[in-house]
């Protein structure tokens, strides 16, 4: 097959091409002559000096075209005398060497130095290999053709011995490093507390590192997954395994020797930063460039791979070594998930790495983990809060900005260096036990830390690092039913394809696939990325999640992490509670929002924590939602009973039952117009709000509302905004509380008991009544938001709603008899409702 | 092809250096500075022996000593079409890796006998004609340069396996 040239688009059409000077069968060399060809133009002429005294001349030029490529001509596609108008393509040439490997610039099969350009050069020839696919090169670069060849024959390969391909990662995948000395020194003093756990720690030395500050020669402490030899034997069977990680080369090769010794799983298929091309995303393509049906990924981050989500299995991230994290993971975007839960066993959650780097030295930088869960909360909201908005800043720089990589580089030293300044792990472990002997309240805690560690020593002092992760044993799993659904599915198609009718009815197949019969089939190879979201999908088909307290601030639902993820496993993921909703979904650090307190009012709503999302998605099989139910506040499911009893009274009158109600008032909603993120936020943040003012109701009655009168009083209370807001903050304290209450969880939640426990409060149900008043207020919301633009936590709010209890005390004239009945209504979508408003005001 | 040629060098000595055994510690800071680097035409092996260290000359406002140095030094330039050993780094299946002493050399598989075929289920991977011949990291090979290309800090060629008395 010759290559045809093209003419280009430089010269000055319309040619006439007069003479081709060679044959075909000629052999050419780049630069030397093809053809002559002619063109007319017009040139001035005349006395220069002189505009008046020129004219126009036409003028003949013979020229000559070049070939820019070595061959011989196989034949011309133009002939002598031809006029030509426009670019085309003119002479069929075979090629000597299509130069299709190249290294280094040159050519890997004729040794010609690619980078070369002439004037007959069309284009660069090192742009006919630039396809990136071995493991351990960045030199070596090949053709599009030549990939798919060595793709097609790996392929081939692997179909014969009936292997899929599995790429893994390193770092909390398979593995967790650290550089923590304190590890070492655990490891060397047998009567450590932790000495068990850090017994089997691997470490290793990286020499050629480059210079590093404080971390240059420091020790790395690698420890495997637990079962992770027997694992990756018997993943071995079925896959071939490939390592990509974000590491440099020599740390992963240093892993690959320990976690492979022999060279048996991973050979040389290993891929690092070094040779990946992107610093912030690891793509497939990198390393099949053509096709990537046969390829399972293995990783704990879903979001390093933005292309090859479907072939992806996320694992749970390992964090062996408490509080380290990733240290390499200061080159990928920042993580988008909200700090992780803490698992039933009570781990830290990772803390954000650049969270770390940016407090200064004095302080202690990975946060110490207090075992404190509430301590743990708060740290956790102030990093949030800056991690968000860092992230913005990453993905704003892209992942190639030279100083961002710098400053990556930077940071990722500065994070390795707090790592040995100052010891998390040895914090930690002496907190522990200085807690430990200072108080036995916390006993019940530690004891359920210290069951699942290695029992060996069960009550000697507590330690902090504990051994005990399964994932690995689901993972093999998994793996087994990926590698057998897509050989089944194969075989399948194998003997469809030899039955021949089927095959020619199915527009995929062609003539050529049943020629080549056997095991070989590439046409009818399934695609891992189709068969593997089957197999994930029945896992939570049916389910319509909501989830609460788990999309962090800003961020869409639909491209969080987890709604991304519990989609790939079937489930269906919602902004609000409706009555298709068949659980609920709360963060454990957060369990009694406005969403968990709609929920309790559906008895089929199940109401779990997000610890039963993740087991059922690691495990791909729905967990029995028992163990996981948030438990639910006795207020709560107080105020639910009363509600529905009066509810039931009330409905007669106005024919809403609570779920249709609040279904209704969701959609009257809608037409607020809010961004579904800032929506989410809020009622993240807020938390609770129960008996808050209400925008508007439901009920149809208020359509014949005195809306004048009531816009006259929003008008005189407008008018004293200022006034009643300073008095505000001194008046009733309940008031106050409440504004501050906004600002710290914690706090809320006990102000908030309080609250619905003492429902019976006479303040409580002034307000309520007050409340269900004030049906003007859808009014007195949009002003009110243009006053006061601010977000979400200010007095203004509190102002707003003085100002609607105001207006409902004055507006006792008004006297409608309906209200009492709205009373009980009201109360059920107060809460709802009034955040929404708040967050509209936010928004 | 290796040559023996006379170069020149300039070294400059920082003062604190000055004294007595200056020529010494002129052609140690020589061989340190000059052995073993790629010009981008040769790779200087070694260093013979300094034929003539110049006066030192004051370099104004530095006050470092420079001088030029006349030395003799084994060098070696890879021509297109040379022969050389080389022991191989890294296979894959478009081809393998080599290193000749300082150069890294690359055999595609269009230039491996086409008996000679990729093995990617042996550990290590391997080219290999199921015979005598096997090619996986570490192995001799003895190639045939067929190209060359000079970069600032080193070189790199392209070479072939596919002749007589090669492999």
């Amino acid at each position: 097959m010759g290559k045809l040239l093209r003419l280009g688009p430089q010269l000055k059409y319309p040619i006439t091409i007069s003479k081709l000077v060679k044959r075909p069968g000629d052999a050419i060399k780049k630069e030397e002559r093809l053809l002559e060809y002619k063109f007319t133009w017009m040139k001035t002429v005349g006395d220069e000096s002189d505009q008046w005294n020129q004219w126009q001349q036409e003028q003949t030029t013979i020229a000559y075209f070049d070939s820019p490529a070595d061959g011989t001509i196989k034949g011309w596609q133009v002939r002598e005398g031809q006029a030509i108008t426009g670019d085309m393509a003119f002479v069929e040439v075979d090629e000597d060497c299509p130069h299709s490997v190249q290294f280094q610039g040159m050519c890997g099969i004729c040794g010609k130095d690619m980078t070369e350009m002439s004037w007959a050069s069309a284009s660069l020839d090192t742009e006919r290999a630039k396809i990136n696919m071995t493991h351990d090169q960045t030199a070596l670069r090949v053709s599009q053709e030549e990939a798919s060849k060595a793709e097609e024959e790996t392929q081939r390969r692997l179909l014969q011995h009936r292997k899929l391909t599995l790429v893994v990662d390193l770092d909390q995948t398979i593995i967790h490093a650290c550089i923590e000395p304190t590890v070492g020194e655990w490891q060397r003093d047998p009567n450590s507390p932790n000495y068990e756990a850090v017994k089997n720690v691997r470490s290793f030395q990286l020499a050629d590192d480059g210079p590093r500050g404080v971390a240059s020669g420091c020790n790395y402490y690698i420890k495997m997954r637990p079962g992770l030899e027997e694992f990756l034997a018997s993943v071995a069977e079925l896959y071939e395994l490939h390592v990509y990680t974000m590491g440099t080369r020599a740390y992963a090769i240093n892993i690959a020797k320990i976690v492979d010794p022999d060279k048996k799983l991973f050979g040389d298929r290993i891929i690092s930063r070094d040779e990946n091309g992107s610093m912030t995303q690891k793509s497939l393509a990198r390393l099949f460039p053509e096709n990537t049906k046969m390829v399972v990924i293995m990783d704990d981050r879903s979001d390093v791979w933005p292309h090859n989500r479907l072939n992806l299995i996320k694992v749970v991230p390992y964090d062996f070594f408490i509080g380290i994290g990733d240290i390499n993971s200061s080159f990928l975007p920042k993580l988008q998930e909200a700090p992780k839960p803490d698992p039933p066993k009570s781990r830290p959650p990772k803390p954000e790495t650049d969270a770390t780097v940016e407090t200064p030295t004095g302080e202690a930088p990975v946060t110490p983990q207090p075992t404190d869960e509430e301590k743990k909360e708060e740290t956790k909201a102030g990093e949030e809060g800056r991690v968000s908005a860092l992230q913005e800043l990453v993905r704003m720089g892209g992942g190639d900005d030279q100083q961002l990589l710098q400053e990556q580089t930077a940071e990722q030293e500065k994070f390795l260096e707090a790592q040995i300044k100052d010891r998390p792990l040895l914090h930690m472990q002496e907190k522990l036990e200085k807690e430990e002997s200072e108080e036995i309240e916390n006993e019940a805690k530690e004891e359920k830390k210290n069951s699942d560690t290695l029992t060996l020593h069960p009550h000697q002092r507590h330690k902090i690092l504990n051994d005990d992760d399964e994932e690995l044993i689901h993972l093999e799993r998994h793996l087994t039913a990926v590698h057998k659904a897509f050989y089944d599915e194969y075989d399948g198609a194998l003997v469809n394809a030899h039955g021949g009718r089927v095959a020619q009815l199915k527009p995929g197949h062609n003539r050529k696939m049943s020629i080549k019969g056997d095991a070989a089939d590439l046409q009818v190879v399934p695609d891992v990325a189709v068969v593997m979201p089957e197999l994930k999908r029945p896992t939570l088909e049916g389910c319509v999640l909501v989830l609460s307290g788990l999309v962090p601030l800003g961020i869409e639902l639909i491209s969080s992490e987890i709604a991304m993820q519990a989609q790939s496993f079937g489930a269906k993921v919602e902004k609000e509670i409706s009555s298709r909703t068949t659980h609920l979904v709360v963060s454990t650090n957060r369990q009694r929002t406005s969403k968990v307190r709609e929920a309790a009012q559906r008895p089929k709503i199940k109401i779990v924590n997000e610890i039963w999302l993740y087991d059922s998605m690691s495990k791909w099989e729905k967990q029995d939602e028992k163990p996981y139910f948030v438990h639910i506040s006795e207020a709560d499911r107080r105020r639910i009973s009363s509600e529905r009893a009066e509810g039931d009274i009330s409905s007669s009158h106005s024919n809403h039952d609570p779920d249709s109600s609040s279904d209704e008032g969701n959609e009257s909603d809608e037409p607020d117009d809010m961004p579904s993120s800032q929506e989410e936020a809020a009622d993240d943040d807020e938390g609770v709000m129960p008996d808050e003012l209400e925008g508007h109701s439901p009920i149809d009655d208020l359509k014949s509302f005195n809306w004048d009168a009531a816009d006259d009083e929003l008008a005189e209370f407008m008018g004293s905004d200022s006034e009643s807001e300073t008095e505000n903050d001194s008046s009733s304290d309940r008031e106050s509380t409440r504004g501050v209450k906004r600002k710290s969880d914690e706090k809320s939640s006990d102000d908030e008991g309080d609250d619905s426990d003492a429902s019976t409060s006479r303040l409580a149900k002034k307000q309520n009544t007050a409340k269900s008043r004030t049906t003007g207020l859808k009014t007195v919301k949009t002003p009110n938001s243009m006053l006061s633009e601010s977000s979400l936590p200010t007095p203004g709010v509190t102002g707003d709603e003085e100002d609607a209890r105001g207006l409902a005390e004055d507006d006792s004239s008004f006297g409608d008899d309906f209200e009492k009945e709205m009373e009980a209504e009201m109360e059920a979508e107060l809460a709802r409702e009034e955040e929404e408003a708040k967050s509209g005001d936010g928004g | 092809m290796f040559f023996v040629l006379s170069l020149t060098h300039q070294v400059t000595l920082h003062p604190s250096y000055f004294g007595r055994n200056m020529h010494e510690l002129v052609t140690g800071k020589l061989l340190k500075d000059v052995e073993g680097t790629c010009t981008g035409r040769y790779f200087i092996i070694t260093i013979m022996d300094t034929v003539d260290i110049s006066e030192g000359r004051i370099l104004p406002g530095s006050g470092l000593a420079e001088f030029t140095v006349h030395y003799r030094a084994v060098v070696w330039r890879p021509f297109k079409g040379e022969t050389v050993d080389a022991i191989v780094t890294s296979v894959n299946s478009v081809g393998f890796f080599a290193d000749a002493g300082p150069l890294p050399l690359f055999v595609s598989s269009h230039l491996i006998p086409p008996d000679i075929k990729f093995d990617a289920n042996a550990t290590p991977p391997q080219f290999t004609n199921n015979e005598d011949s096997v090619i996986e990291v570490g192995t001799h090979v003895r190639v045939k340069l067929i190209g060359t290309r000079a970069e600032v800090g080193g070189m790199y060629a392209i070479a072939s396996i596919k002749e007589d008395y090669l492999g």
